[in-house]
C-alpha cells in the first residue's frame, strides 16, 4: 500500500523517532511504514491521521487489486 | 511519574523479589553442598540454579534503574516491546515453529507407530536426540524468522 506518510512528515518538520514517538511505536515501524513493507493496523493508521490533522485516507492509498506484503 | 515509569518501579519491586529468592536459593544450594549426605542429585545444581535466578533478577534490576533514571529511553523501550509490528513478526515466526514442531512430532509417531511393523526401532539414545531436536529446531527456526522479519 503506498502513503504520503515521508511527504508529511517532512512537511511538519518531524524525525522518524519524533513521529515514533508521538504514536507510541518504534522507529523501525516508521521506517517500514515509509517503505511501503508493513501495513498499520486501523488503530495505528487513525493515531497517524491525528498527528497530521488529517484522514487516513489522505495518508494511505489503497489499490484494489495490488497485493499487500502483510 | 508517568505509565513507562510506573512499568518500570513494578518492575524493579519483582526484579529485587526474584534476586531475594535467588539469595535464598544460593544459601540452600551451599548448605546442602557442606551438610547434606547422600543425595539423588549433585548439590552443585541448586547452588548454580539460585546464581541463575539471582543474575535474572539482577539484569532486571539494572534495566528498571536505568529506565526509571531517563524516563524518554524508558518509554521508548516500552514502545519498542509493545510495537505492534515486532508483536507481528514474532506471532508470525511463532505460527511457523509451532507446525515445524508439530510435523516433527507426528513424523517421531509415525516412526514410532510403524517400527513394529519394519521401521527400525529407535534406540533410548537415539529417541532422546529427536526430541531434543523437536524442542531445539523450532527454537532455532522461530529465532531465525524472528530476526529476519525484523530486517
Amino acid at each position: 500500500m503506498e502513503n504520503n506518510l515521508e511527504a508529511m512528515r517532512d512537511r511538519d518538520g518531524l524525525t522518524q523517532q519524533d513521529l515514533a514517538d508521538r504514536v507510541g511505536v518504534s522507529r523501525q515501524t516508521i521506517i517500514s511504514l515509509e517503505r511501503g513493507r508493513y501495513n498499520p493496523s486501523i488503530l495505528l493508521a487513525f493515531k497517524l491521521s491525528r498527528v497530521f490533522s488529517t484522514t487516513i485516507e489522505k495518508i494511505f492509498i489503497y489499490q484494489e487489486g495490488i497485493e499487500d506484503h502483510e | 511519574m508517568n505509565n513507562s515509569q510506573k512499568i518500570f518501579a513494578e518492575r524493579k519491586r519483582s526484579a529485587i523479589i526474584i534476586m531475594a529468592a535467588g539469595g535464598v536459593i544460593v544459601i540452600i544450594g551451599l548448605l546442602l553442598q557442606f551438610t547434606a549426605i547422600a543425595l539423588p542429585f549433585r548439590p552443585q545444581l541448586v547452588g548454580g540454579l539460585g546464581f541463575f535466578i539471582f543474575g535474572w533478577g539482577l539484569a532486571g534490576w539494572i534495566q528498571a534503574r536505568a529506565y526509571l533514571s531517563d524516563p524518554k529511553a524508558g518509554q521508548r523501550a516500552i514502545n519498542e516491546e509493545k510495537d505492534e509490528r515486532n508483536l507481528y513478526i514474532r506471532a508470525k515466526a511463532a505460527e511457523q515453529a509451532y507446525w515445524i514442531m508439530v510435523a516433527l512430532a507426528l513424523l517421531l509417531l509415525f516412526w514410532l507407530s510403524f517400527s513394529s511393523i519394519g521401521l527400525p526401532q529407535p534406540s533410548d539414545d537415539m529417541l532422546w536426540y529427536v526430541l531434543a531436536g523437536i524442542v531445539v529446531l523450532p527454537f532455532v527456526v522461530f529465532i531465525y524468522k524472528y530476526v529476519n522479519g525484523l530486517k
